[in-house]
């Protein structure tokens, strides 16, 4: 009895290759599978209402309505796309405001409204997209 | 002699370190795994200047210039994208949803869109531009 505990705990040794074998194919599996997938974007997060902090009371969001054919509307005001900037710079100045709310029109390209997004950002503002549909000009049907 | 080829055939590499190092970076890689749900359609995105580069992705919702809504390689309803997406939302909390939208779609689609993830509660919402932004 005490000879067959001595020769079997003395030899005895766990064979890993298979485990290894396992554990390198999931290795392989997990590095492969993980593409770290990136994608450069805009930020549209809305905040819950009910921490609004940053917003002073009182202040109304400067409002942008973007209609199809690059019609660009700041607080009811046609301006050109490259000009969305400044005007919106100087909106946000005499309120002391950062919100701006985007208004987009029935059929408006998606381009144009991440244009006016992009210009908005560069205002520093906090762009919010707006479930509200603009009220577009009808567009002539003479031109 | 004798003994030096008794000690060649006595001695095994120790695996051990190696294996504690596979086993590390085994669990670094389950862990980090988040299988993103790739639209599987190619978008024109538009340029944009202030684009942030988002990681942690759990989604991505594309709209073609058809104006048909992508996600997980299979066209979807906006019905059926909030389904998917309050299902994405309890599996991974803190994943981000990016919207590609095409430059020539339109844009009321992506604001529906754009909204619903915001109400499903959705950390990170955020339309995509084109990779590295002029």
């Amino acid at each position: 009895m005490a000879k067959w505990k001595a020769k079997t705990t003395g030899e005895a040794e766990v064979n890993m290759t298979p485990m290894l074998d396992i554990v390198f194919i999931m290795l392989i599996f997990f590095i492969v599978a993980s593409t770290f997938i990136r994608e450069d974007a805009l930020d549209v997060t809305e905040e819950n209402n009910n921490n609004d902090n940053n917003a002073a009371p009182g202040v109304s969001p400067v409002f942008v309505s973007v209609c199809p054919g690059n019609d660009i509307r700041v607080d009811g005001r046609a301006i050109d796309l490259r000009a969305v900037r400044a005007n919106i710079e100087a909106k946000l100045a005499k309120h002391n405001g950062t919100a701006v709310v985007i208004e987009t029109g029935v059929n408006t390209p998606a381009g144009t409204m991440v244009k006016v997004m992009d210009q908005a950002l560069s205002a520093k503002a906090k762009v919010s997209l707006s479930e509200q549909v603009a009220q577009c000009a009808k567009p002539s049907l003479t031109s | 002699m004798q003994q030096y080829h008794t000690e060649q055939e006595e001695m095994e590499v120790n695996m051990t370190p190696m294996l504690d190092i596979v086993f590390i970076m085994l669990i670094f890689f389950i862990v980090t795994a988040v299988f993103v749900k790739d639209p599987g359609v190619e978008i024109n995105r538009p340029d944009a200047s202030n684009a942030q580069t988002v990681k942690r992705l759990s989604a991505v919702v594309a709209v073609d210039d058809d104006n048909s809504i992508w996600v997980d390689k299979q066209q979807v309803t906006l019905t059926a994208l909030r389904i998917v997406a309050t299902q994405l939302k309890q599996e991974n909390p803190k994943g981000k949803i990016v919207v590609q939208a095409d430059e020539r779609s339109d844009s009321r689609t992506v604001v529906a869109i754009v909204q619903m993830l915001n109400n499903i509660g959705f950390d990170g919402v955020a339309v995509a531009t084109k990779a590295g932004g002029v």
